[in-house]
C-alpha cells in the first residue's frame, strides 16, 4: 500500500486526529514499520500532505511529521489560496495530486476539518470512503460505528469491476481519533523523510477557478482549558445541572480544578447553558480520556456513544435508574445541588493541605 | 435587473427512529431493520425546515419552489409525506426497490451507499434546476457525514456544512453561514449554487397540524427510478459482519462525597491539579 495522510495542524501543532490517522496508516502498512529500508516487514510508505495555514507554524509542525515512522516524504503546499482550511479549495488539490501519485488509501483524521473536505476531494473522484474507522483489519478491511456506535460494522472494500481498471483499489476514509494511539515514531535518522515543498500541487491550487467561497471569520476557540479531544481528564454536565450559572459553578469549576477539558451533553448545549463545540456524542465530539466525570448526565445511547471508550467512567446523578451508571465505573446517587458544592469544597480543603 | 432566486432541493433520508434500539441479525451478517418505527432522520428535519423559513424569510418570488427528494424503497413516501406537511411544494421518490444493479449489489437489500445517493441527487438536480441542495449533517443510522460533501464535489458547486446559521445577502447570489466547527464557529460567504449541510442549532422543526397533513395528501410525489436518472447503484463496502460492543462496564456504587474525593484520589487525579 502507499497512504496518503491529509495533516490538520494548528497553532504549530499537528492535531490529535491526524496522528491517530498516521498510526492507522502505519497499521495499512503493515504493523512495525522501521525506519531501516532493508526491513522485510516494510511493505507500504506513507507520504503526508499539507497545507499552509495562516495561524500555525509550519516549522514546528514539518518537524513533529518528519519523526513519524514509515513517512518517506512531506508534501508541502503554500500558497496564499490555502491558508483557511476551505473545502473548496483543498479538496480540489487533494483529488487531482492523489490521483496522479496513485495511492492506494487516503487517510485523514474524523474531525471537522477531515470530514468537511476529504468527502468532497473523495466526490470529484467518484470515490466511497468510509468514515470514522475504529479498527483496521487489513489494508483493505475495517471497522466502523454504525447507529451511534451501538452497532460495529466490520467492512470489506469492494474492487471495481472493469478488470482492466487503471484506478486500481482505493482506499480513502477518516480516522476516529480515540480509537487509535498516537502515530510511532522512527527510531533513528537513517532514512530521513524527503521534505517536498512542491510546485506541481501549488499550480493545482492556481489552475483552480476563483472559489465561490470566501472565509469570514472563526469565534470561539477557548484556549485556557484543554482541548475535549486531547485532555485526560473530562467533565461533562448534562441536564441535570439546570441552568447555566450551575453548569458554571459546578462543571467548569470542578474541570479546572482538576486541569481538565469541559464537555457537555446535547440537553445541555440546547438548554443554552454552553456553547455547541463543547457537545459529546453522536452529532458532537468522540473523546476517550484517562478519566471521564458526568454530571447530571442521564446517559442517552446518543451520548455514550462520544464517551463510552473512556478509561474510567465517573457519574454522578440523582436518579439511580439513569442508564449512564450502566456505562459507567463508579456511581455516586444524590442531589447534584448538594454534592457538587460538598465536592468543590472538599477539593478545595485538600489542596490547602 | 430582479434578485437572484433560490430554486431549492431538499434531501430526506427515512432512518429507523432514534429512540429505536436497532439489533444484529442472528447470523451477524447485518441490521435487522424490518417492523421498527421509521421517522425522517432528525438532520433533514433541520433542512426541510431551513427551505421553509428560506421562503418564510425572502417571499416567494425569491424562493419560487422547494422540491424534497428521497432516494430509497416505496415506503419513503412516507417520509416525503412529512416533507409536503412542512411546507415543501412537491416531491420526487427515486424508487430503489427495482434499481437495476451494476454488481454484487444484486439480491442484497442495502441501502444505497452516500456516494450514489449523491450521483442521483447531482443528476436529480440537473433535471429540476435546482441551486441550492440543503441535506442533514449526517443520517443516525450510518452516521457517515458524507452525501453533502460529496454532491458538492461532484457538482463543483460552494459548501457549506455542519451549519448553525444560513442568511441570504439582500439582492445577489451569496449566503452567509456559520459552521460548527471542532474549535467553535466558522463563518463563510458563499455564492451560489451551494449545497448546505444543516446541524442541530440551526432551527427546531415545526410541528406538523393535522390541517398541513390534510393539505400534504394533495401535493404530488412523482416517481423515477435510479435509471431514469442514469444511475446505476453499486456495493461499494461490503459488510462482512456485524457485532455489538463488548459488554458494559460493572459499576461500584459509592455512598458519599468522601468516598468519591478519595477515589479521586487513588486515581491520582488530585495531584495533578
Amino acid at each position: 500500500p502507499s497512504v496518503l495522510v491529509l495533516a490538520e495542524h494548528a497553532r504549530g501543532n499537528v492535531a490529535p486526529a491526524t496522528w491517530a490517522a498516521l498510526r492507522a496508516a502505519q497499521q495499512v502498512c503493515g504493523g512495525t514499520l522501521s525506519s531501516n529500508g532493508n526491513d522485510a516487514k516494510q511493505t507500504g510508505h506513507i507520504e503526508v500532505l499539507v497545507f499552509d495555514r495562516v495561524d500555525s507554524d509550519m516549522g514546528a509542525v514539518l518537524k513533529q511529521l518528519a519523526q513519524v515512522d514509515g513517512v518517506s516524504r512531506l508534501v508541502l503546499v503554500c500558497d496564499g489560496h490555502c491558508r483557511y482550511p476551505v473545502a473548496e479549495m483543498l479538496a480540489p488539490v487533494i483529488a487531482r495530486w492523489s490521483a496522479e501519485q496513485g495511492y492506494s488509501h487516503v487517510f485523514t483524521g474524523g474531525s471537522t476539518f477531515g470530514k468537511n473536505i476529504l468527502p468532497r476531494a473523495a466526490g470529484i473522484l467518484g470515490i466511497q470512503p468510509l468514515s470514522d474507522i475504529m479498527q483496521v483489519c487489513s489494508p483493505w478491511e475495517f471497522v466502523r460505528p454504525l447507529y451511534a456506535g451501538s452497532i460495529l460494522a466490520r467492512v470489506r472494500l469492494v474492487p471495481p469491476s472493469e478488470p482492466s481498471s487503471k484506478t486500481g483499489w482505493r482506499c480513502w476514509a477518516t480516522i476516529r481519533g480515540t480509537a487509535f494511539e498516537a502515530a510511532q515514531l522512527r527510531h533513528d535518522d537513517a532514512c530521513p523523510t524527503e521534505l517536498d515543498i512542491t510546485d506541481k500541487a501549488r499550480q493545482y491550487l492556481q489552475d483552480a477557478a476563483p472559489p465561490a467561497v470566501e472565509w469570514l471569520q472563526q469565534t470561539g476557540a477557548n484556549a485556557e482549558r484543554p482541548r475535549l479531544e486531547s485532555a485526560h481528564i473530562v467533565v461533562t454536565g448534562g441536564r441535570g445541572l439546570r441552568d447555566a450559572e450551575h453548569f458554571q459553578a459546578f462543571v467548569m469549576e470542578l474541570a479546572d480544578r482538576l486541569g481538565a477539558a469541559v464537555g457537555a451533553t446535547r440537553a445541555a448545549v440546547d438548554a443554552g447553558m454552553c456553547a455547541n463545540e463543547l457537545q459529546v456524542g453522536q452529532t458532537g465530539k468522540v473523546v476517550a480520556p484517562e478519566l471521564y466525570i458526568a454530571v447530571g448526565v442521564s446517559g442517552a445511547v446518543q451520548h455514550l456513544a462520544g464517551m463510552k471508550d473512556s478509561k474510567v467512567i465517573i457519574a454522578i446523578n440523582n436518579d439511580p435508574e439513569a442508564p449512564i451508571f450502566q456505562a459507567a465505573d463508579y456511581g455516586l446517587v444524590g442531589d447534584l445541588f448538594e454534592i457538587m458544592p460538598a465536592l468543590l469544597e472538599k477539593l478545595s480543603n485538600s489542596h490547602k493541605k | 435587473m430582479p434578485p437572484p432566486c433560490f430554486r431549492v432541493l431538499v434531501g430526506v433520508k427515512r432512518v429507523v427512529d432514534y429512540a429505536v434500539k436497532v439489533r444484529i441479525t442472528p447470523d451477524h451478517s447485518g441490521v435487522d431493520t424490518a417492523n421498527l418505527k421509521t421517522s425522517m432522520n432528525p438532520f433533514c428535519e433541520l433542512a426541510v425546515e431551513a427551505a421553509v423559513q428560506l421562503r418564510e424569510r425572502l417571499g416567494p418570488e425569491r424562493v419560487p419552489e422547494i422540491v424534497a427528494a428521497s432516494v430509497g424503497p416505496t415506503a419513503c413516501q412516507e417520509t416525503l409525506r412529512t416533507a409536503l406537511a412542512m411546507g415543501v411544494d412537491r416531491a420526487v421518490l427515486v424508487n430503489t426497490d427495482a434499481a437495476p444493479v451494476s454488481d454484487s449489489k444484486a439480491g442484497s437489500a442495502l441501502q444505497p451507499e452516500p456516494l450514489d445517493v449523491a450521483r442521483t441527487l447531482a443528476a436529480l438536480q440537473s433535471r429540476l434546476q435546482s441551486n441550492l441542495i440543503l441535506l442533514g449533517k449526517q443520517a443516525i443510522d450510518d452516521d457517515s457525514n458524507q452525501t453533502g460533501q460529496l454532491l458538492a464535489g461532484i457538482l463543483n458547486w460552494s459548501q457549506g456544512t455542519f451549519l448553525s446559521k444560513i442568511e441570504a445577502e439582500k439582492e445577489q447570489d451569496l449566503l452567509q453561514v456559520d459552521r460548527e466547527v471542532d474549535e467553535g464557529i466558522e463563518r463563510l460567504r458563499l455564492r451560489l449554487p451551494s449545497v448546505l449541510t444543516c446541524d442541530l442549532r440551526l432551527n427546531k422543526p415545526r410541528y406538523i397540524t393535522l390541517p398541513n397533513l390534510m393539505r400534504a395528501k394533495t401535493k404530488p410525489i412523482e416517481t423515477l427510478s435510479t435509471s431514469d436518472l442514469g444511475v446505476a447503484l453499486r456495493t461499494y463496502w461490503q459488510i462482512v459482519r456485524v457485532d455489538e460492543p463488548p459488554a458494559r462496564r460493572q459499576v461500584t456504587m459509592l455512598k458519599t462525597v468522601d468516598e468519591l474525593v478519595a477515589k479521586l484520589q487513588q486515581l491520582g487525579v488530585l495531584d495533578r491539579a
